[in-house]
């Protein structure tokens, strides 16, 4: 058997294949279709200090190898988060990881400490990326020196690891890279979605509630992998990639491009059983073709 | 207890027939989803192995027969997604995820008004038949753009129920929209304490019905539909106002079938 662990800094999976946040629910969505503890690990919906709707309909468009989706941080607040949702994860084998948004970084660090008074979470990914909310942490996310205040403020709370969910719309990902990793960020991950927008013509109105939306899906799978080149070559802590993956082959273009794990995201929604699917493929193409461990393929691109 | 098992799996298509030129039926071998399947409920059914286009298609389940372990869909030819499904053959499979969300309440309903308006009959026929095997009196309305979309009379016909059609131009049965036919039901017949109101179809429709519903104080169930991704309540992509008009409900988890006082009918 290949063996499938990586490290990412202080983290440590026994695979690197975890499920995207906003697109998992909160996991109990899918104990049905995934044996969770064969994932390397789960990523929750952003969690805010208090609960939100989220936004006005409609929230998701299907576009060509794609879709939008504008929900708006909608969740249940980070107490009934604790309360209701979180004895499901704590009983899990994987890594749970919690995703928290906030309008200020006072909002983050409150809902940081309640959750550091929690047992059973094995890290934070810092959402500063939300397109859809204008207090989605994109108020910060764009600007590197709000990303280091932010992750500075954050790191002073938890010696767990912490990891900084950028966006990619913005030109320049390596800068807002290297701020998480000044501020003291363990892991970035990347990317969020790409904003874009759908209009109905016989209507003349945008088909999103909130006009525009984040593009996710196999249609941003090129525009991830050159943003993740682009992160790698500006830090030296680890990265998770996102972005369209559907197959072991995209998995495995994130990987040598440098990232040391990947998440999957909308391709839950077309089959819920994905995640668990790829780590036994993962496995296969280590045992066809000899890898003994997974982790010798991480950033192996050859670009000369 | 309601059986509220999710499969997930590959189904044999057994037959496809244009119930009209821009309807289609599709039965599918998935003896697993008829066992547990009730009326109201949907299929999220995936038209390609493909990414393109990405999404699965929410289906209403529109007949279910236990005994041989069958299940049919009626599809509407849309776009892209639907017209991919039309091509599908007897033999070849679909992956279907389901049977998903909350199905129609048929507990305190003794005499059933039911209501389509064009597609909108896709989840009705399977919550008639059922209404039929639990003796109650059934009423059904059914509207059409004209003579060509109408369809599933011959379904219908031989049910004990009571079938009233229109069509907007009047080329089969009542001339105008069948919320015309629904009042002037209920303003000459005299309504129980457990007759009820069952619909599925534009907006418009059930904005009509839903004002007809409050001035006679009918209760209401609708079959709803948006946008939606996963099917399973963990997107939160299929959201439509609540009544409240502060909160949201999922069409997939919390729906499609939704009551009065539930949700906001938006024209």
């Amino acid at each position: 058997m290949a063996d499938l662990r990586v490290t990412l800094g202080n983290l440590v999976l026994q695979n690197p294949i975890l499920t995207a946040s906003g697109t998992f629910g909160y996991g109990e969505e899918y104990q049905d279709f995934v044996n969770l503890n064969r994932v390397g690990g789960l990523i929750t919906k952003s969690i805010t200090l208090k609960p939100r709707a989220g936004n006005f309909p409609y929230r998701v468009v299907e576009t060509v190898g794609g879709m939008l989706n504008s929900i708006g941080l909608a969740n249940v607040g980070v107490e009934s988060f604790i309360e209701e949702k979180l004895p499901f994860l704590q009983q899990l084998r994987c890594a749970v990881i919690v995703n928290i948004a906030g309008s200020s970084i006072e909002e983050y660090e409150v809902v940081l400490s309640r959750l550091e008074e929690t047992e059973g979470i094995d890290a934070y990914e810092i959402n500063l990326s939300c397109p859809n909310v204008k207090e989605g942490g994109l108020t910060f996310g764009k600007d590197p020196r709000q990303i280091v205040k932010i992750t500075t403020a954050l790191r002073k709370r938890t010696t767990k690891p912490l990891i900084v969910k950028l966006t990619p719309n913005v030109s320049d990902m390596g800068e807002l890279a290297k701020a998480a990793e000044d501020g003291g960020a363990d892991i970035i991950s990347a990317i969020n979605t790409i904003v874009g927008m759908a209009v109905n013509v016989v209507q003349r109105r945008p088909v999103l509630g909130n006009v525009t939306g984040g593009l996710s899906g196999p249609a941003i799978k090129p525009i991830a992998l050159a943003r993740i080149w682009e992160i790698s070559q500006k830090v030296k802590i680890p990265i998770i990639g996102i972005g369209g993956i559907f197959t072991c082959n995209d998995v495995l273009e994130f990987l040598v491009v440098g990232a040391s794990a990947v998440q999957i995201g909308t391709a839950n929604f077309i089959d819920p059983t994905i995640s668990e699917k790829l780590v036994d493929e993962l496995a296969a193409y280590c045992e066809q073709n000899q890898i003994a461990r997974i982790r010798d393929l991480i950033g192996t691109l050859k670009v000369d | 207890m309601q059986d509220s098992r999710i499969y997930l799996d590959n189904y044999t298509v057994l037959e496809k027939e244009w119930l009209n030129p821009t309807f289609y039926r599709l039965r599918l071998d998935a003896s697993t989803i008829a066992a547990v399947a009730r009326p109201g409920q949907f299929v999220n059914v995936r038209v390609t192995p493909t990414c393109d286009p990405l999404l699965r298609r929410p289906l209403s389940i529109f007949r279910v027969h236990r005994q041989s372990g069958w299940i049919e869909l009626l599809v509407k030819l849309v776009g892209r997604g639907s017209r991919l499904l039309s091509e599908v053959q007897p033999q070849e499979q679909l992956n279907l995820l389901g049977p998903l969300g909350h199905g129609f309440d048929l507990e305190t309903c003794n005499t059933a008004l039911v209501v389509g308006g064009g597609i909108g009959i896709a989840p009705l026929v399977f919550l008639i038949e059922e209404l039929i095997a639990l003796q109650r009196s059934v009423m059904v309305f059914l509207g059409f753009r004209h003579q060509k979309e109408v369809c599933c009379i011959g379904i219908l016909k031989n049910l004990p129920l009571h079938l009233e059609v229109a069509t907007d131009d009047g080329s089969v049965g009542f001339s105008g929209l069948v919320t015309s036919v629904l009042e002037n039901y209920l303003q000459t017949n005299s309504l129980s304490d457990s007759t009820c109101i069952f619909a599925c179809g534009p907006t418009p429709m059930l904005k009509k019905i839903d004002s007809l519903a409050r001035r006679f104080s009918l209760p209401w169930q609708f079959s709803l539909e948006t946008f939606m991704a996963c099917g399973i309540g963990a997107c939160m992509g299929c959201a439509i106002p609540a009544a409240n008009g502060s909160d949201y409900k999922l069409v997939c988890k919390d729906g499609p079938v939704f009551s009065n006082g539930q949700v906001k009918i938006n024209g």
